[in-house]
């Protein structure tokens, strides 16, 4: 089992992982030209300190978060599923998994997938607010 | 009456026996005839001879009749005899025996007869001018008797008439009459005024009385009124000296607190001198704390710079980290050096959170010490302003107090002349009373001497009322 490098950090007041590899860099906030989002299903950031920077096919984009944490590694068998209610009610496919960190379960990401569904996510915002 | 009982004791004695004159006349001898000088033995022996013949005489008049003598003849001894007999009648008249008698007719010698009728015409003569001035006595009696009686009735009586009432006084007594008249009269006058005055004085010792009873009461009441007044005076004597001792302290007091007014000026003057130093020492140090808060500003801007820093390493080495964890075991290295530098950078971030807090701290500490010293200054610009006024009011006060002072030592030297003058009134007034208690006395003894005249003149005007000269 090889071993997988996490990068923690908060958002919406809550403890949060993503996989490096879908990560270019961290940038400051409001330290960047690139379009931030600070709106998503995982919340919005109450200081948008930091934000997690992606390349995505329109180029590079920023999710707000509160702040980087850190760096964890972990093993790949400690990586869990998602229960399928779970994903049935976030309807996220970002969400790859979970996993145990300092006793608790913490929501791991994959930040580019996020940004491919934050389109439809923000359409079905819309419609509902119309609604 | 009494011109009877006059009579009845002035009634002649009875004529002597003549026979007794003869007896008398046989037993002497006829030696007598020897005698010439009156004063010789034939005297001697008719005035020896004389008692009987006076005591014959005084039982009344008689008549001399010698032993008849021989016819034709007249002898010696019948001589002498004669010369005898008519020797005893005149020795009768001569002790005042005027009833005897001689019989003329007795005698033989006509000389002798004739000596005889002499000396009885003299015993006649006397035995007549007797009773004339037996008559004229008595009516000088009488006259003297009514003039005494006169003067009884005055004296028993008291009635005085305005003369003695004798209207025709014997011309021997006229003289004594008219000088009793006028004495009458000037008694009766002299009562008159007497009684006047005795009057004028009876009222003049009264009113003396009622003045000098009025000047007792007077006298009392002033000695009274006088020795209240002492009394008083010494007790104004009194309280002038305790006024006296009282303006002394007061003026000491005045004194103290005027010097205590002074030393007053003198600290608040040191105290607006401290005030204004604390004033100058509290706006230096407001100054100083505006600069304080400057530099703790400009150290908080530092530390942001520091913090923007330590953000920015902490940044780099998040990224490093990520990158050191995108190159695998490779970047392992990178990594932990990454790790060291955000640990640098969140040990600067606790650094600058805790200077951030040490500066907030300081900034609030500047803060409360700026409003603080404001606040002391504002308080000392306050009390200065109130050591201002405060030193208005002490210099208020101490004029206040040197007036007061000045008052005080004036009030102080009048209390003390006040109270010399009080004593000396006493001391008068102690003159006063003793002069008045003396004037009292003199006037009790005055009143006294006044109820004494008035009955002096109550008793001398019942005596004059008793003397009548009404009538």
């Amino acid at each position: 089992m090889s071993p997988r490098a996490l990068l923690l950090f908060e958002l919406d007041g809550r403890k949060m992982a993503a996989r490096v590899e879908g990560i270019r860099r961290i940038a400051a906030g409001g330290g960047t030209d690139a379009p931030w989002t600070l709106q998503s299903p995982l919340g919005a950031p109450r200081s948008a300190a930091h934000g997690l920077v992606v390349e995505t096919p329109g180029g590079e984009k920023v999710l707000g978060v509160d702040r980087v944490l850190g760096q964890r590694t972990i093993t790949a068998a400690e990586v869990l599923p998602v229960p399928p209610i779970a994903a049935e009610v976030l309807g996220l496919k970002g969400l790859c998994g979970l996993v145990p960190l300092d006793g608790e379960l913490t929501l791991l990401l994959d930040v580019s997938v996020l940004f491919s569904e934050l389109e439809t996510w923000a359409a079905d915002r819309r419609l509902e607010g119309e609604a | 009456m009494k011109k009877t009982r006059q009579r009845t004791a002035e009634a002649p004695a009875k004529p002597a026996s003549v026979k007794k004159v003869a007896k008398a006349a046989a037993r002497s001898p006829a030696t007598p005839a020897k005698k010439t000088a009156p004063g010789g033995a034939a005297a001697k022996t008719a005035k020896a001879k004389s008692g009987g013949a006076a005591t014959r005489a005084r039982s009344g008049t008689s008549t001399v009749r010698p032993p008849a003598p021989a016819p034709g003849s007249e002898s010696r001894a019948q001589q002498v005899d004669a010369i005898f007999r008519i020797g005893s009648l005149l020795e009768a008249l001569s002790v005042g025996n005027y009833s005897e008698r001689i019989d003329i007719d007795s005698f033989d010698s006509a000389e002798h007869r004739h000596l005889a009728m002499l000396a009885n015409r003299v015993a006649d003569r006397a035995t007549e001018e007797l009773n004339i001035a037996r008559d004229r006595n008595r009516s000088l009696h009488e006259g003297v008797n009514e003039a005494v009686a006169a003067i009884e009735r005055v004296l028993e009586g008291g009635e005085i008439t305005p003369t003695t009432g004798i209207d025709e006084p014997q011309p021997a007594l006229a003289p004594l009459v008219s000088g009793l008249d006028q004495f009458f009269a000037m008694l009766r006058s002299a009562a008159f005024e007497l009684r006047n005055v005795m009057r004028q004085v009876s009222v003049s010792s009264s009113e003396v009385l009622a003045a000098a009873t009025q000047q007792e009461s007077s006298m009392s009441e002033h000695a009274s009124a006088v020795h209240e007044t002492t009394a008083t005076m010494a007790e104004l004597h009194g309280a002038a000296r305790q006024i006296a001792d009282n303006a002394g302290t007061v003026a000491a007091a005045a004194e103290q607190t005027l010097e205590s007014a002074r030393s007053g000026e003198t600290s608040i003057v040191d105290v607006l001198a401290s005030l204004s130093a604390m004033n100058e020492n509290a706006r230096e140090i407001h100054e100083a704390m505006v600069r304080l808060a400057r530099r703790v500003e400009r150290i908080g801007s530092v530390v942001e710079v520091i913090d923007e820093i330590a953000d920015r390493s902490d940044l780099l080495a998040l990224n490093a980290a990520l990158e050191g964890a995108k190159a695998g075991e490779a970047g392992k290295g990178f990594s932990i050096v990454a790790v060291e530098m955000r640990r640098l950078a969140e040990n600067v971030f606790a650094s600058t959170k805790e200077i951030k807090g040490l500066i907030g701290e300081v900034q609030e500490a500047a803060d409360a010490a700026s409003q603080a010293t404001n606040r002391n200054r504002h308080s000392a610009e306050e009390v200065e302003k109130q050591g201002q006024a405060a030193m208005g009011s002490v210099q208020k006060i101490l004029a206040a107090g040197q007036e007061t002072h000045d008052a005080s030592r004036v009030i102080h030297l009048a209390t003390q002349q006040q109270r010399t003058a009080t004593e000396q009134v006493v001391t008068s007034m102690k003159e006063v009373e003793t002069a008045t208690r003396q004037a009292t006395d003199g006037a009790r003894q005055s009143a006294a001497a006044a109820a004494e005249l008035a009955q002096l003149a109550d008793r001398l005007s019942t005596l004059i009322k008793q003397f009548n000269v009404e009538g």
